[in-house]
């Protein structure tokens, strides 16, 4: 029975990503990337890895999906698709011989986890006890450190790279009684999963998504409003707050311990949760600006 | 008690499921967006609620029941608020056409 | 390991400093150059002095947690990083940005250019110190990103269409290299650069360092994976072309150096392959390169053709155990580096004082940018590989260990670059000597700028660095393999 699921569930993404990609409407293969993205997240569940589907369905499929839908309603020339049949047919032939041969690859290999046993080794060590968050924020707290980092320069990409933008007008009366319920609601959530990351599946990115689709019922609902310059300059200090307090958090461990984001002895679960609060908020932050769009006024 | 909830339970999973199916066969088959729409978001949230008090009958523990709960109230607000903002987008596209 | 610390974090935290103030980017860029140079000249020295150093991240040993590796290579790449961001802090301080419209535009450019450059060095010197291939991959997604930034700050339409299409193609390779490093992960249970070796020995470890050298493939612009590059380099503001030139492919050229150190042999159907694609991407590139109209476009398409050249040399390069061939593609890195910043900065300074960057109208008006066109020449001559300049020793190494094997094909055809780049070069520099009114005695010369300081200065490293090349071979050589 799982395995008819998962059977159908692998045929639907692949034919959801093509009905995205060969939709004549960009609103219906937004919509497509979507569902892929619902679908994926499900997948990520199947295959046990609850942590990456709450990230996947939160930002792969909500969050993105927003921000393309966003686009979508921009762009008003509709772009003419010329693709001949022969190159469509030929890139279907590579794509399915290249799955051939990574599934050739895949199932030659003993399929038995190597890292997993390390992490669970020195899980006690780590200060918290959800092996994911022990990876993220301690044992590879480094490359975590580095994604904050990827996030900013997109920030700062959307801030000055000088294109014509859209600003999204609030949407009306209708969507506050909803952000009424949603936005006290998506700040418990967030909450919740920040907390819960510690030892189970969640955490800073995954609490900063939910948080960030509270923040864009705002924006929506007009009740925040990024063009006044205070309300704008405090969200844009927050999401850059991200990136300078893991970098000074990285400071700090060097200092004490000698050891880059090495935790002093004992405290390692106070500094995760400290880390992650601030990320949590500036994840929120940055993506709320990444849909929003500039709002920085230029310097005279 | 707990046989008499399962079955409870797997009814209204199956009565929901029916729903939903209901849903996406209207949208597949009626003509034009408001029509769609109207049958979307009724189904959608009654198959929603539906599967969601089927599920609250076959778990156990208050805090799993609640936020079963708070899944259905959320479809349910979200679904309404996104029929209206996609209908009144249309017609403002009308307007505008 | 401090020294090491403050290059990987040190250029981030002045990133945010300079986006949250942007008034004060400037000052936080210099600031964190200067200290990024002092710093990677102290570790070269500790290297130097004491040897390789390893530091494991909040003390997790290797296959758990992610190292810092400063060895020899690591150090000069880092060197070569500082100096030329110093070269570019200065030309940035002059704000030679083209087409300024009006201060607000300038100061947009300005308060972007500081930010995303400092995050390209940050990524850069994160990179170079990587021990771990996955946190390698990160490090490449925030240069991807950040060059793409600097690819379209100056907003005019060409330069966002050949960012997009950077973009398109940067994350097609990311894509690709994380593929291979899941593979890699698949087949061997690690992804630190100690499993290279391991790779070599299964059907899916060499399928993953396959996928990892197609994804650096694209990110390096190898031929014929090279067309989102001409276009996205001289497109960009000077100094940007000048980072994305010298440095942004340098980082996927130094990746695939440093695996193809630590695979050793057994992968000789790869080194063919680079070989091979590096020779044709260098002879394309040298063509494209004669028959460029603007000068931008040539020195852009010299960077296809010294990509190629650089491939080449890792390709041929043996067993690093037996033959330090590979030497010579690090140290041809090196002065590419110095003399491609250097060519870049001077055309833009040139472009900036023509007002076009046409090269048949060089030498049409009475104006002189002397100091400019003097950098230029001395770079072409690195470029081109003559004594006494770095190039010429990085040429001279590989040709040398190519005469010892008897590879005469190889050289035939480093030689036939050579000989195509010094005529693509020689038909800029010959139109600046030529006469007219621009060598007239009566031709106007613009005043020195800080852009033209950072240029000569470049030229003239790349020169010294010929002479003094001592230095960076001996940190090369004491590179434990």
């Amino acid at each position: 029975m799982t395995q008819l699921f998962d059977a159908l569930l692998a045929v639907g993404i692949v034919g959801v990503a093509v009905a995205a990609l060969f939709a004549n409407d960009r609103f219906a293969a937004v919509g497509a990337f979507m569902v892929m993205g619902f679908l994926v997240a499900l997948s990520w569940v199947r295959l046990g890895a609850p942590d990456v589907a709450l990230a996947e369905a939160a930002i792969g499929a909500g969050l993105t999906g927003a921000l393309l839908l966003r686009s979508a309603r921009r762009l008003r020339v509709e772009p003419k698709m010329c693709q001949s049949r022969w190159s469509v047919a030929a890139s279907g032939l590579i794509s399915i011989g290249f799955a051939g041969l990574l599934y050739a690859a895949i199932t030659s290999v003993p399929t038995v986890p190597a890292y997993p046993p390390l992490v669970a080794e020195r899980l006690g060590e780590s200060g918290v006890s959800n092996p994911v968050t022990a990876v993220l924020l301690n044992f590879r707290a480094w490359d975590t450190l580095l994604e904050i980092a990827v996030l900013f320069v997109a920030l700062v990409l959307v801030i000055v790279v000088p294109v014509s933008r859209v600003r999204p007008a609030p949407l009306g009366e209708m969507v506050v009684p909803f952000a009424k319920v949603v936005v006290p609601l998506s700040v418990l959530i967030s909450g919740h999963l920040l907390w819960q990351g510690a030892d189970a599946p969640g955490g800073a990115f995954q609490a900063g998504a939910v948080l960030a689709g509270g923040g864009l019922a705002l924006v929506l609902a007009g009740a925040m409003r990024l063009k006044k310059p205070l309300q704008g300059g405090i969200l844009r200090a927050t999401a850059l707050s991200g990136l300078a307090v893991f970098g000074a958090a990285a400071v700090a461990t060097a200092a004490l311990t000698g050891h880059l984001l090495g935790y002093p002895d004992g405290q390692a679960k106070i500094w995760i949760l400290g880390i992650e609060a601030v990320l949590t908020l500036a994840i929120a932050a940055t993506l709320v600006l990444l849909f929003h769009g500039s709002v920085r006024r230029v310097p005279k | 008690m707990s046989t008499v909830l399962d079955i409870l339970g797997t009814a209204m999973m199956t009565a929901g499921t029916g729903f939903l199916l209901m849903a996406a066969f209207a949208f597949w088959r009626l003509p034009d967006l408001l029509s769609r729409l109207h049958a979307l978001t009724k189904a959608d949230t009654a198959g929603v609620a539906l599967i969601v008090c089927g599920a609250a009958c076959m778990t156990s523990g208050i805090a799993a029941v609640l936020s079963l709960v708070l899944c259905g109230v959320l479809v349910a607000l979200s679904g309404a608020t996104t029929g209206h903002l996609i209908a009144q987008a249309s017609l403002e596209d009308e307007e505008r056409a | 390991m401090t020294e090491a610390y403050v290059l990987a974090l040190l250029p981030f935290l002045a990133a945010v400093g300079a986006a949250a103030t942007p008034r004060m980017a400037a000052i936080w860029g210099l600031c964190a150059t200067l200290i990024n140079l002092g710093a990677s000249i102290l570790l070269a020295a500790r290297i130097l002095s004491g040897g390789d150093m390893r530091a494991d991240l909040g003390d997790w040993p290797a296959p758990l947690g992610i190292s810092l590796v400063a060895d020899g290579l690591a150090a000069v790449m880092l060197s070569m990083t500082a100096i030329v961001a110093t070269a570019v802090a200065l030309q940035a301080m002059s704000w030679g940005l083209v087409q300024p419209r009006g201060g607000q535009q300038r100061s947009r450019l300005q308060a972007g250019f500081w930010p995303l450059w400092l995050a390209t060095l940050g990524a850069l010197n994160a990179l170079f110190l990587s021990g771990d291939l996955f946190n390698i991959y990160v490090t490449f997604e925030i240069l991807g990103l950040s060059a793409v930034g600097l690819t379209a700050l100056t907003g005019s339409r060409n330069s966002l269409r050949a960012a997009f299409d950077y973009l398109a193609a940067g994350l097609a390779g990311s894509l690709v290299f994380l593929l291979g490093v899941a593979l890699a992960y698949a087949a061997v249970g690690r992804v630190d650069l100690a499993a290279v070796p391991a790779l070599v020995d299964t059907a899916t470890g060499r399928l993953a360092l396959g996928l990892i050298f197609a994804g650096l493939a694209v990110k390096a612009a190898l031929f014929p994976l090279h067309f989102w590059m001409p276009a996205a380099h001289s497109s960009a503001a000077p100094a940007a072309s000048a980072v994305l030139s010298a440095l942004v492919v340098k980082g996927a050229l130094y990746l695939a150096l440093r695996i193809t150190i630590e695979a050793g042999a057994g992968i000789e159907v790869l080194r063919i392959a680079l070989a091979v694609l590096g020779a044709a991407g260098m002879l394309w590139g040298s063509w494209m390169a004669l028959r460029a109209e603007r000068l931008k476009l040539l020195v852009a398409y010299s960077t296809v053709a010294q990509i190629g050249l650089i491939t080449l040399a890792i390709g041929v390069a043996d067993d690093p155990s037996t033959s330090a061939m590979w030497q010579a593609a690090a140290l041809l890195m090196l002065s590419h580096a110095l003399a491609k910043a250097a060519m870049f900065l001077a055309v833009g300074r040139i472009a900036e004082e023509l007002g076009h960057d046409r090269i048949s109208g060089l030498n049409r008006t009475d104006l002189r940018p002397g100091v400019a066109e003097f950098a230029f020449a001395i770079a072409a001559v690195s470029l081109i590989g003559l004594p006494p300049t770095a190039g010429f020793i990085g040429k001279w190494l590989l040709i040398d260990g190519l005469i010892d094997r008897g590879a005469w094909v190889w050289i035939a055809l480093l030689l036939g670059g050579t000989a195509l780049s010094a005529a693509y070069l020689s038909r800029v520099v010959s139109r600046c000597l030529r006469g007219g009114p621009h060598v007239a005695p009566g031709a106007r010369r613009p005043e020195w700028r800080t852009g033209d300081v950072a240029a000569l200065g470049l030229a003239t490293t790349a020169l010294a660095l010929g002479l003094g090349s001592a230095l960076p071979l001996t940190l090369l050589n004491g590179t434990a393999l």
